[in-house]
């Protein structure tokens, strides 16, 4: 009879990572390296594809960007929608506006958005929108055009010939226009971008960097159309009905499909933009580790098992340090003291983001004067 | 109903309206593809994402599509004897989709999207061997992050067959990434057949006359069984030879492309 034989499983990296990340963490830095092979400062390389595709292929993009960090791939396209300010003298006092994201994540399930991703895209939100990257008055709708139909030249056409004019560019003509209320009012732009990650292996933090960095290089690329009324929009009146079919009590939104925006390319206009150049979102994970334990001078035997614990807990060398863009699921899960920091060439910060997540290895200053430093060093050398 | 859970702007968010643009230089390259009446090149690359168990990335002219397959993953509650599976297609955010006169939900596939899963899931199906996977669920995600330009204002239906027709020719190739077991590889052939018998390949808006457009879908090393059939155009009139002729003509296409993934095949897994 063979005695049963409790056999030690073994497991791949990749596995133990998610079953037991802390230990998975704790054996990777005992030998030196992080679980992704990383140094412990070294960030992940990205590459900004320089492509307008895009845009070419698409009339509604105006600007697009696509990020590729590893395998992760983030396709990155701002288009345009139009909000009439009522209350210009409210809007006035907001100097700056922000940029409406909406980042989603393939994970190979659909439904409603998860938490990361609504973490996601409110934090880009408030971010933009804090750091004062774009002047309301940048994405303000000035010289609104109006399109005349030349009906005397080619009258027998159908589609007669559309001529646009605008205030600024057309000024001999324009002063014989008749300008309807429609057009006395006032409107801006407003930028949705629309964020799609592909194969994600980066932490939250880690995303939100490329994400930041895939938006900014959107803006820098940007420029806004004219837009244009209809003249014979302008003439007819509509008389909204109330149908069976909608719920739409009250009006029926009488602006539909009246504001055009003109694709030409000659007529655009790049956005001016509070931007400082190098501006760049870096993140790190403050962490314990035991670097090598102190051979216990006294081996004696007589000592007792506590007093030999209580020894190997002073022998123990414990060190703070900081890990560069976290990645994977050991990182992500089992380190929780984080910092992001927002920085750009001119050597000032945008955005700082600190959580003490863990008690036992927290953010001190130097932790945090070192990340300052590498990030401002990174500024230099990649920052868009 | 606002959607709380996306920033999606502000409440009065007026959509412009986008002019239609009639570019000729678009034109003049679909008329190089059509004159040479053959299949334009394209670009495969299989296992590009990590945490997918298997995907593919095609590119043709301007269409971009990616596929995804996750699975088989195990599923909750009471045991079924054959695994289940799930087709999502879905165009990125900024497409703006053909043939589509509503405003598309950011919920949920619009009409198009449902059109399109259906078609490769009915494909799919026959294809997976679904009995080798109890107790689990294959979900097939397809992004289709381009589009060919002219596919935006044509109102035909050649393109949107067109589309169908990579969109299965990339899930294929997804699949033997994922290493689901399948009975053969699907590819494809997507003609139009002309009331005067012209046989023609490729998208092209300008025609006008009335004709039909076909994609079928076969297992090329099966005996060319048929996994799918799609029909668009004026059918009442549609003779048996007629039907023959256009079986007939995409299998030659489908074999052509098939030839094609499994040099693909041979070469890079």
């Amino acid at each position: 009879m063979s005695e049963a034989e409790l056999q030690q499983v073994k497991f791949p990296p990749e596995i133990l990572d998610r079953i037991a990340p802390d230990i998975s963490l704790k054996r990777h830095f005992a030998i030196g390296v992080r679980p992704n092979l990383r140094n412990f400062t070294e960030f992940k390389p990205i590459e900004i594809a320089n492509s307008s595709q895009l845009q070419e292929s698409n009339n509604n993009v105006i600007s697009s960007s696509i990020i590729k960090s590893g395998s992760t791939t983030i396709i990155n396209t701002i288009t345009l929608g139009i909000i009439e300010n009522i209350n210009p003298n409210e809007e006035k006092k907001k100097k700056f506006t922000t940029i409406y994201p909406n980042v989603e994540i393939l994970r190979g399930r659909s439904g409603a958005p998860t938490d990361e991703e609504m973490i996601l895209s409110q934090n880009l939100y408030e971010t933009i929108y804090k750091s004062k990257i774009i002047p309301s008055e940048s994405l303000k709708i000035n010289n609104l055009g109006i399109s005349i139909n030349n009906e005397e030249e080619e009258e027998k056409e159908k589609d007669a010939k559309q001529e646009i004019l605008y205030p600024d560019l057309n000024s001999n003509e324009w002063q014989y226009i008749n300008l309807s209320n429609q057009y006395n009012k006032s409107y801006s732009f407003i930028l949705l971008s629309s964020i799609k990650v592909y194969s994600k292996s980066q932490s939250t933090n880690s995303l939100f960097d490329l994400c930041y960095l895939s938006i900014i290089n959107c803006l820098k690329n940007l420029k806004l159309p004219r837009c244009y009324i209809n003249e014979s929009n302008l003439l007819s009146t509509k008389i909204s009905i109330r149908s069976r079919k909608s719920n739409v009590r009250g009006l029926i939104n009488t602006n539909n499909n009246k504001l055009n925006l003109n694709l030409d390319l000659n007529r655009t206009e790049k956005i001016k933009l509070n931007l400082t150049d190098g501006l760049i979102s870096s993140n790190y994970g403050v962490v314990d580790i035991i670097k090598k334990e102190k051979e216990s001078e006294s081996e004696n035997e007589n000592e007792n098992e506590n007093e030999n614990e209580k020894n190997n807990e002073k022998n123990k060398l414990i060190e703070t340090i900081l890990l560069c863009d976290l990645e994977g699921e050991a990182e992500e899960t089992s380190i929780l003291s984080r910092l992001t920091v927002i920085t750009n060439k001119k050597g000032t910060m945008n955005k700082i983001s600190l959580i003490n997540g863990d008690l036992n290895s927290e953010i001190t200053f130097d932790i945090l004067k070192k990340a300052i430093e590498i990030s401002q060093k990174r500024s230099l050398q990649q920052g868009v | 109903m606002s959607d709380r859970r996306r920033l999606t702007g502000p409440a009065n968010l007026i959509k412009p309206n986008i002019p239609e643009i009639v570019s000729n230089i678009d034109n003049k390259n679909q008329e190089n593809t059509n004159s040479t009446s053959s299949i334009p090149s394209f670009f495969i690359k299989h296992a590009i994402i990590n945490n997918a168990n298997g995907s593919a990335y095609l590119e043709i002219n301007n269409t971009i599509i990616e596929v995804s397959i996750f699975g088989p993953r195990p599923i909750r509650g009471s045991f079924i004897e054959r695994g289940s599976l799930s087709v999502e297609c879905k165009f990125l955010n900024h497409i703006i989709q053909p043939m589509q006169d509503s405003e598309p939900s950011k919920t949920g596939m619009s009409n198009i999207e449902h059109r399109l899963s259906s078609y490769l899931e009915s494909c799919i199906l026959p294809c997976i061997l679904l009995e080798k996977y109890p107790k689990s669920t294959i979900d097939i995600q397809v992004s289709i992050i381009s589009i060919d330009k002219s596919m935006v204002n044509s109102k035909s239906n050649s393109s949107l067959l067109w589309l169908m027709n990579w969109i299965v020719i990339c899930t294929s190739i997804a699949l033997i990434d994922s290493k689901i077991e399948i009975k053969d590889v699907i590819s494809s052939g997507q003609i139009k057949l002309t009331r005067n018998g012209k046989i023609k390949i490729g998208i092209e808006d300008d025609e006008v006359e009335e004709c039909i457009d076909a994609l079928i879908s076969f297992m090329n090393l099966r005996n060319d069984e048929i996994v799918g059939i799609w029909l668009e155009g004026n059918q009442s009139n549609l003779t048996e030879s007629e039907m023959s002729l256009i079986i007939d003509e995409c299998n030659k296409m489908s074999k052509i492309i098939r030839a094609n993934m499994n040099s693909y095949l041979i070469n890079n897994i």
